[in-house]
């Protein structure tokens, strides 16, 4: 369903909290809202369920108008989650996610498939939770049942407030990827209002920028973070902008699949490896089994100062990797924290695919800052 | 009524003055009693339990119910009439309200807030008088608030087994059929029960620390 | 000391009967009444209205029974329908204020929370806010049935009859057994009523909601 803002505007007495908002959202992508405070992305959030009715302008949905448009009916066929979440605590976990479809009348079976469903999406065992109280919850997972309402009828649109915003930290990141997941399997189009510019970079695949009830600037997350708009935008994200963007490029984009490598299947004494280092002049390599699975690394140094004639497996240490999905963000963190040049690039059974190196890296983010291409 | 109000005023005074008498003598008792039972079962909770179910069924009975007991079972003390079975009353209602809230005082005081005080160096002294009773103290000051306006009706029908107070203006207004005085007994019993819930909640604002009323806020 | 009591088994019986009449009446009424305007006062838009109501029928808890029944009777005379009268507003101020002030204290997020989801205004108001405030309602009902009993007992006075006129005469003519035979069944029927909805606030709250250990 496409929802479109026009000259969206919306006056409280004197003041104009939003200004003429020309704003479409594209469908099936997680787009952000945000702002300082105060830049209106809340009110335009609630405008567009109606909850707060605006005073000039339109918003369409596929084209009629949304005064046209019953705002109950509305706001039954679109999900919204809050920042307090709001669940209901008389009610169970199984009737707060049953809230909507029952107002919509849905046949109870339909409905208990479909919780179980939800509840599975969100990670949460089914069997375990459908007859709790919210008050019997953690607060991570309050939010992931919030998550579950919002979706229960199967909405087009899912708004969401801030909706990880009272979390602690640790389980708001744990809760982010858990997104992520989720919106990889259900491609909805959500409208997801943020004050924090870390979270619209990580969930964000567009990023809507308001400033003072007008838009700045609304294009895809990379477009935004190597072009910004302006120098309000760039304030907003932040001096290490460009770092920003390596938490969007993952490591299949750049890695080698040609790499130097010691095998491991010949007993290879410390001074033949060393000869083979020394002539590539390289300071480390990685070891690697016979059947393609990462062993560890060696240091040429560690090679040198050996005296007992031992092998090179003797002294081999064991090493980080990253897999296809990391981004670049955490390859970079994995050098610095290893000290070695490269990081090994595996599968989830160990077997070295390749590797990624920190000057392919380092050309990638000139490369974005540059020309903005990804 | 005016007419009765100013030949009678003397009169309405003396009531008014028995009717806070009897309340005045009755509830430092109430607190006597109250508290330090209240202090005894805060450490068991299935004591505690039990003492508040029996103080709310004896509050549940009807005052005049209470009255007709009372006078009987106190007769042969010779104390079935006047101001003694009526002080006993006020004494029985309260019981509720002290014990619950001196046992919601002493909860308010965690072992974590004497634990922070006791690190800091305070001695028990210290803690006695700058944490549990700033914080206990509003509590059950609240509870004997609430006694208060009960002694207010409770004395009042205690006319009717003896006791004097405003109850004589209405129970004696009734059987004359005197209308004034009737009106006169109706309002400054309410009138008396209103401004004595008043009064007290202004001594309760007073003496509850400022931190505790801007949380309660929040 | 019962001998009273079985001789006039059927006056006494008769008084009972009355008693709960008066009581039921009246208490039925005002819960009717009293929840109603207690809903009315917290709709929203009507902030200043709740306010004032609270603070009246916090003040007004302070007044004694026999007052408000004493001026009823100046206005309507004595007998039954003047004391039901004057017993539907005493338990009416209980009963309103804890339904206002439980409506009050629904958290304004669950209200936004079920805005946002589609419900009409009446669907959060049964839904949502009573449901939520359940207890406080519950608990208004209780004490104010309580109370009234007590009232009923003090309304013979204005010829309502009910138990309380046997415990006024048998205190007039000093006859202990006639005081038993009305003290009584008083604080019988008083204990039980009051067991009954303390069984019923259990049972009607929802498991979810917070409890509170005393």
């Amino acid at each position: 369903m496409a929802i479109e803002c026009i000259d969206l505007t919306k006056h409280y007495g004197d003041v104009v909290a939003v200004d003429k908002l020309n704003l479409r959202f594209e469908e099936h992508k997680l787009s952000i809202l945000i702002g300082p405070s105060g830049c209106g992305k809340t009110t335009v959030l609630k405008m567009l369920n109606a909850l707060i009715p605006h005073t000039g302008g339109d918003i369409q949905y596929d084209g009629v108008s949304i005064s046209d448009i019953d705002p109950i009916d509305l706001r039954r066929r679109i999900g919204y989650v809050i920042q307090e979440i709001g669940l209901f605590p008389h009610m169970t976990v199984y009737e707060n996610i049953a809230t909507v479809p029952r107002l919509l009348k849905w046949p109870e079976d339909k409905i208990r498939k479909r919780v179980d469903e939800l509840l599975d999406l969100v990670n949460l065992d089914p069997g375990a939770f459908k007859t709790k109280f919210p008050s019997q919850v953690s607060g991570g997972q309050r939010q992931r049942i919030g998550v579950a309402r919002g979706l229960a009828a199967d909405p087009k649109i899912l708004l969401m407030d801030e909706p990880f915003g009272a979390i602690d930290p640790i389980n708001r990141e744990k809760l982010q990827d858990s997104f992520l997941e989720i919106q990889r399997h259900i491609q909805k189009t959500i409208i997801f209002v943020t004050h924090d510019i870390r979270e619209a970079v990580k969930l964000g695949e567009k990023i809507a920028i308001l400033r003072m009830g007008k838009l700045i600037q609304y294009d895809d997350t990379i477009k935004v973070i190597n072009q910004p708009e302006n120098e309000f935008v760039e304030n907003l994200l932040g001096s290490d902008r460009a770092l920003k963007g390596l938490e969007l490029v993952r490591v299949h984009e750049i890695y080698d699949q040609k790499f130097f490598f010691l095998p491991t299947e010949e007993q290879l004494s410390t001074r033949k490896a060393l000869e083979m280092l020394q002539s590539e002049q390289r300071s480390f390599a990685f070891l690697r089994t016979p059947k393609g699975k990462l062993y560890g690394y060696v240091l040429a140094r560690d090679l040198e100062r050996d005296r007992d004639g031992r092998t090179v497996d003797d002294l081999a240490k064991s090493v980080e990797t990253i897999q296809l999905y990391g981004t670049l963000m955490e390859a970079i963190t994995l050098m610095v924290t290893t000290g070695l040049t490269s990081v090994p690039v595996v599968d989830d059974r160990n077997s070295m695919l390749g590797v990624i190196r920190f000057r392919d890296v380092f050309e990638k983010v000139e490369a974005l800052a540059g020309t903005g291409d990804a | 009524m005016i007419e009765y109000l100013s030949r009678h005023w003397d009169t309405v005074l003396t009531q008014l003055g028995r009717h806070l008498t009897i309340i005045g003598i009755a509830l430092p008792i109430a607190a006597v009693i109250g508290v330090p039972i209240g202090i005894a079962i805060s450490r068991n909770k299935r004591a505690a339990r039990v003492v508040i179910a029996i103080a709310g069924i004896l509050m549940t009975v009807p005052s005049l119910a209470l009255f007709g007991l009372m006078v009987i079972a106190l007769a042969p003390l010779r104390a079935g009439i006047g101001v003694p079975p009526a002080v006993v009353a006020i004494v029985i209602y309260a019981l509720l309200p002290m014990i619950r809230n001196t046992l919601v005082a002493i909860r308010a005081v965690d072992p974590g807030m004497i634990n922070a005080a006791r690190g800091m160096g305070m001695t028990n002294g210290q803690i006695l008088r700058r944490v549990r009773l700033p914080l206990a103290v509003p509590i059950i000051m609240a509870g004997l608030r609430n006694a208060a306006v009960l002694g207010v009706s409770v004395t009042t029908i205690a006319y009717l087994v003896g006791a004097q107070g405003l109850g004589y203006f209405i129970f004696a207004g009734l059987s004359r059929t005197r209308l004034d005085m009737v009106v006169i007994g109706a309002l400054s019993v309410g009138i008396l029960g209103v401004a004595t819930n008043y009064i007290l909640l202004l001594v309760e604002d007073l003496i509850t620390p400022k931190g505790i009323k801007i949380a309660r806020k929040q | 000391m019962f001998s009273y009591l079985f001789d006039n088994l059927g006056y006494v019986l008769e008084k009972l009967r009355e008693h709960v009449l008066l009581f039921v009446v009246s208490w039925a009424i005002a819960l009717v009444v009293g929840l109603t305007i207690a809903i009315i006062s917290t709709r929203p838009g009507k902030e200043r209205l709740g306010r004032v109501l609270l603070s009246v029928t916090g003040a007004a808890q302070a007044v004694p029974s026999i007052a408000v029944i004493a001026i009823v009777f100046i206005f309507m005379g004595i007998g039954p329908a003047p004391a039901v009268f004057a017993l539907f507003i005493y338990s009416l101020v209980p009963i309103t204020f804890n339904a206002a002030s439980g409506l009050m204290s629904v958290e304004p997020a669950l209200k936004q929370a079920a805005r946002g989801m589609g419900m009409t205004n009446a669907q959060i108001l049964f839904r949502i806010e009573i449901p939520v405030s359940i207890r406080a309602i519950a608990s208004g009902a209780r004490s104010a049935a309580t109370i009234t009993i007590g009232a009923a007992t003090i309304a013979s006075a204005i010829g309502a009859g009910g138990l309380g006129e046997i415990i006024f005469i048998g205190l007039r003519l000093i006859k202990p057994e006639m005081i038993l035979a009305g003290a009584i069944p008083t604080a019988a029927l008083a204990i039980a009523v009051d067991g009954v909805l303390a069984g019923v606030e259990k049972l009607v709250a929802s498991p979810g909601l917070a409890t509170e250990e005393l």
